[in-house]
């Protein structure tokens, strides 16, 4: 689903993000991307979804060439990429309906199948009687349902998150963390930028450790400190 | 469905900044207002300038023993100039006297009893292509045998020397003048309404981050922005409404079709969770999906078809 070969990526001052990282995620895989803050992380995530340009190597995703990609076609690449992030990223001034329904209106879905579709996903996701609130009036684990919401009413094959635990209590993040588990068990493939240790520890999914931007470490069923 | 969509998003979007909104109305009726009177201003300017250059004018007296043959060899060299314009309007004595009558109107009968004979010249009435060679083309009759001219002097020839000069240096700085101005208050325009639509815009930018993160294309971003300022230049004067928002008149319908087909077809499927993405995604293709524009309009292609058409779809 994902891969990376040799990829760097400089930004313009000098400050290196990622460099010559190549890692292969597969179709249907859950892996976590772990690494102290300014390891490449979110940087990794950012060139997958072309937010930025590598500096050198080559990205795929899905088989497409990343670096020929049409700026074009962006967006279409996006419409097939979930993204949750840390900071939920709700429009406030809209319900929690219509944030999940602006990602199917996007995709120019039909009214009616919209109104089936976001009611459908937000039951999956605990919130039914929460569609009419805004973002300001639920909790923080409740914005970010309604973000994961959001990111796979599409159905997307691929979900980046990244941090998505990050300001949320403990005890939440474990039912957000079921919450994309369950979104992995439908085949698609996850990878989750994450600190939250205690949840990598506990998950035992592949880890892949960024450490000043090199890739450091990638085991299959992974705990987030070495284990050496 | 798009379209009231658009529609109802430019509308609470109208509603919930409505300071910012009539801050927008405002900065952009006054700028167009303005250049559209200062436009209005030079047009009329212009017209009066070359409806007064079009009216400066030779006269040139003939003296009365001149000969018709003169006056016909006259005639033909005036219109052999190539400055003059036109054929020269011969005034013979009696039409002369006529135009006189008529411009005393009432005391015409008194004062022309008196008059035993017609003590008026014919003359030629020339018109010249460019008032700056009026001088040039005067000066071809002061030594005429035939032009009236008392001895010593030019004034069988007359024309507004000293009024055509004068007339002709004014024109040229207002008309400098008024394009200065038309500049200045283009470029002020432009800056004002850019910085308004840039503002609201930057005001929105979160918004519009996560409208990118979702996949919307440019256009369907654009589409409230563009609806809500549709919305605003009715008011707007003169030069306002259409073409500062002409170039969004050849919208697309985004990338939408690509997928719209695979979609309805995914649409029928999924209930729940079940039909996993990649799996879609392979059953329906990678991409490829037939393309139908909503919106068929004349501006050149920007979000084209033809890079929808190659969609990806992962």
């Amino acid at each position: 689903m994902i891969t990376f070969e040799n990829v760097s990526k400089v930004y313009d001052g000098g400050v290196v993000g990622l460099q010559n990282v190549s890692m292969h995620i597969g179709k249907g895989e859950f892996a976590f991307l772990v690494g102290p803050s300014g390891s490449g992380k979110s940087t990794l995530i950012r060139l997958i979804l072309k937010e930025l340009e590598p500096t050198d190597g080559r990205i795929l995703v899905a088989g497409r060439n990343l670096n020929t990609l049409r700026r074009s076609k962006i967006p279409l690449l996006r419409r097939n990429i979930g993204c949750v992030f840390q900071d939920f990223k709700l429009l406030p001034d809209k319900t929690v309906f219509e944030n999940v329904a602006y990602a199917l209106e996007v995709v120019g879905e039909p009214r009616r199948s919209i109104r089936r579709k976001v009611p459908e996903i937000l039951n999956l996701v605990g919130l039914g009687d929460k569609m009419n609130s805004l973002p300001s009036e639920i909790s923080g684990g409740e914005q970010q349902r309604v973000s994961v919401a959001r990111a796979f009413v599409n159905h997307p094959p691929l979900l980046l998150a990244d941090e998505p635990t990050g300001n949320i209590d403990p005890d939440t993040s474990v039912g957000i963390m079921q919450l994309l588990l369950r979104i992995n068990r439908t085949g698609t493939t996850i990878l989750c930028a994450t600190h939250d240790r205690e949840m990598v520890d506990r998950m035992r999914k592949r880890v892949l450790a960024l450490d000043s931007g090199r890739l450091v470490r990638d085991e299959r069923r992974g705990v987030y400190d070495s284990e050496v | 469905m798009r379209f009231n969509f658009f529609l109802s998003e430019a509308l609470s979007s109208l509603r919930r900044n409505w300071v910012m909104t009539v801050a927008a109305v405002l900065t952009v009726f006054i700028s167009m207002a303005i250049l559209g009177l200062v436009l209005v201003i030079d047009r009329n300017l212009n017209q009066g300038a070359t409806s007064l250059k079009n009216r400066v004018m030779i006269e040139v007296f003939l003296k009365d023993s001149a000969t018709p043959e003169q006056v016909a060899a006259l005639k033909s060299r005036i219109e052999s100039m190539p400055e003059v314009k036109g054929a020269p309007t011969y005034v013979s004595k009696d039409e002369a006297l006529a135009e006189f009558k008529q411009r005393l109107g009432a005391n015409a009968a008194s004062i022309l009893q008196n008059l035993s004979t017609n003590p008026l010249p014919a003359s030629f009435r020339i018109y010249v292509k460019n008032p700056n060679e009026v001088d040039r083309v005067a000066a071809r009759f002061f030594n005429d045998p035939i032009v009236d001219n008392t001895p010593g002097t030019h004034d069988g020839v007359r024309y507004a020397q000293q009024t055509v000069r004068r007339m002709l240096g004014t024109i040229d700085l207002v008309e400098k003048g008024m394009w200065v101005a038309t500049i200045i208050f283009s470029a002020a325009a432009i800056l004002l309404i850019s910085t308004t639509v840039r503002l609201s815009i930057f005001a929105r930018r979160r918004e519009i981050e996560i409208m990118r993160l979702v996949g919307a294309t440019n256009w369907f971003i654009r589409w409230p922005f563009v609806v809500r300022l549709r919305r605003q230049p009715r008011c707007d004067s003169v030069e306002g409404p259409g073409h500062r928002l002409r170039g969004c008149d050849g919208l697309r319908d985004g990338a939408t079709p690509a997928l719209r087909g695979a979609r309805r077809r995914r649409a029928g499927r999924s209930d729940g969770l079940p039909l996993s993405g990649h799996l879609a995604a392979r059953q329906y293709g990678w991409g490829r999906a037939h393309v139908r524009p909503r919106w068929r309009t004349t501006l050149p292609r920007r979000s084209a078809p033809a890079n929808i058409r190659s969609a990806c779809v992962l």
